[in-house]
């Protein structure tokens, strides 16, 4: 058996620009959320295995989360600013799960 | 496929592991991992192949302008260090498989859990490959009758993996650190 994977100026007193900081403070408190999307590949093993390891979830708590994923099609496993959940998303991906973050609510 | 008497994941201290492969499984496996970093490098260059897509999901789904924008800002800082550490890991399986003696392969924490991701990303491309796109597909790639070469290593892939899965949860915290 052969194996492959291969192929086959406004300078006025009324108009001022706008004041960066605020703008980061603001998108720093805003919540995002990460979700987690079924596919059907992933094992279900795996995808509870991966929850416990990047999050610290308990057996339980990652096993629901993943039969949500399962039959809900998707589940939100974590929040937080935009920054943080980016870097879940990655450390999702790095693990090959189906993952996306987007604003609560 | 020789009768296993051992089972193919065993731990033999606080960080060492033994995986038991077949000379052929682990031809195989060198083989198509070999194959597999070379998809992922040319996914550097911008080159890549449709069937690495699923290792590199985009990050934001909205159909709008500030989710396509935060997207491509997610690809740019992240994208290459995704590639990196894919690399890193296949690298590092490769490497455990060079110094095995007769397919025991001892592994340490961090080279199991680079097999584990390894042989998950595998497994995602070779889904790709076969195209298992829903529950319906997935379910026809595990009917073992007439099943192709790829197929079988995928239905391999799955097997291994829970085994190394087995494995790797019992390194984790029973109670978890979280609700």
């Amino acid at each position: 058996m052969t194996y492959s994977l291969l192929p086959i100026s406004a300078s006025t007193d009324t108009i001022t620009a706008p004041d960066t900081d605020v703008t980061e403070r603001v998108e720093h408190k805003r919540e995002w959320i990460v979700i987690v999307w079924n596919d059907p590949v992933n094992l279900m093993s795996y995808v509870a295995y991966v929850l416990q390891k990047l999050f610290g979830y308990s057996t339980e708590k990652a096993t629901e989360l993943m039969l949500a994923v399962h039959h809900e099609g998707r589940a939100n496993v974590a929040s937080g600013n935009r920054e943080q959940c980016e870097m879940h998303v990655f450390r999702l991906h790095e693990h090959g799960l189906w993952a996306t973050l987007e604003e609560a609510g | 496929m020789a009768f296993r008497r051992k089972p193919p994941v065993e731990r033999l201290d606080d960080d060492s592991w033994i995986v038991r492969l077949q000379a052929d499984e682990q031809e195989v496996l060198s083989h198509i991992m070999n194959q597999l970093d070379e998809l992922v490098e040319n996914a550097q260059t911008g080159s890549e192949s449709a069937l690495v897509d699923r290792l590199f999901p985009p990050a934001f789904t909205h159909h709008d302008a500030q989710h396509e924008q935060l997207n491509e800002e997610y690809q740019r800082l992240m994208r290459d260090e995704l590639i990196t550490a894919r690399r890193t890991a296949i690298s590092e399986v490769l490497g455990t498989f060079e110094s095995a003696e007769a397919g025991n392969i001892t592994m340490s924490h961090g080279q199991l859990t680079a097999f584990l991701q390894t042989l998950n990303a595998l497994r995602v491309t070779l889904a790709s490959a076969l195209g298992i796109v829903d529950e319906d597909s997935a379910a026809d790639a595990d009917d073992q009758s007439d099943a192709s070469p790829e197929q079988h290593l995928y239905m391999w892939s799955g097997w291994m993996l829970e085994w190394v899965v087995g494995a790797l949860s019992e390194t984790l915290p029973r109670e978890g650190g979280t609700s």
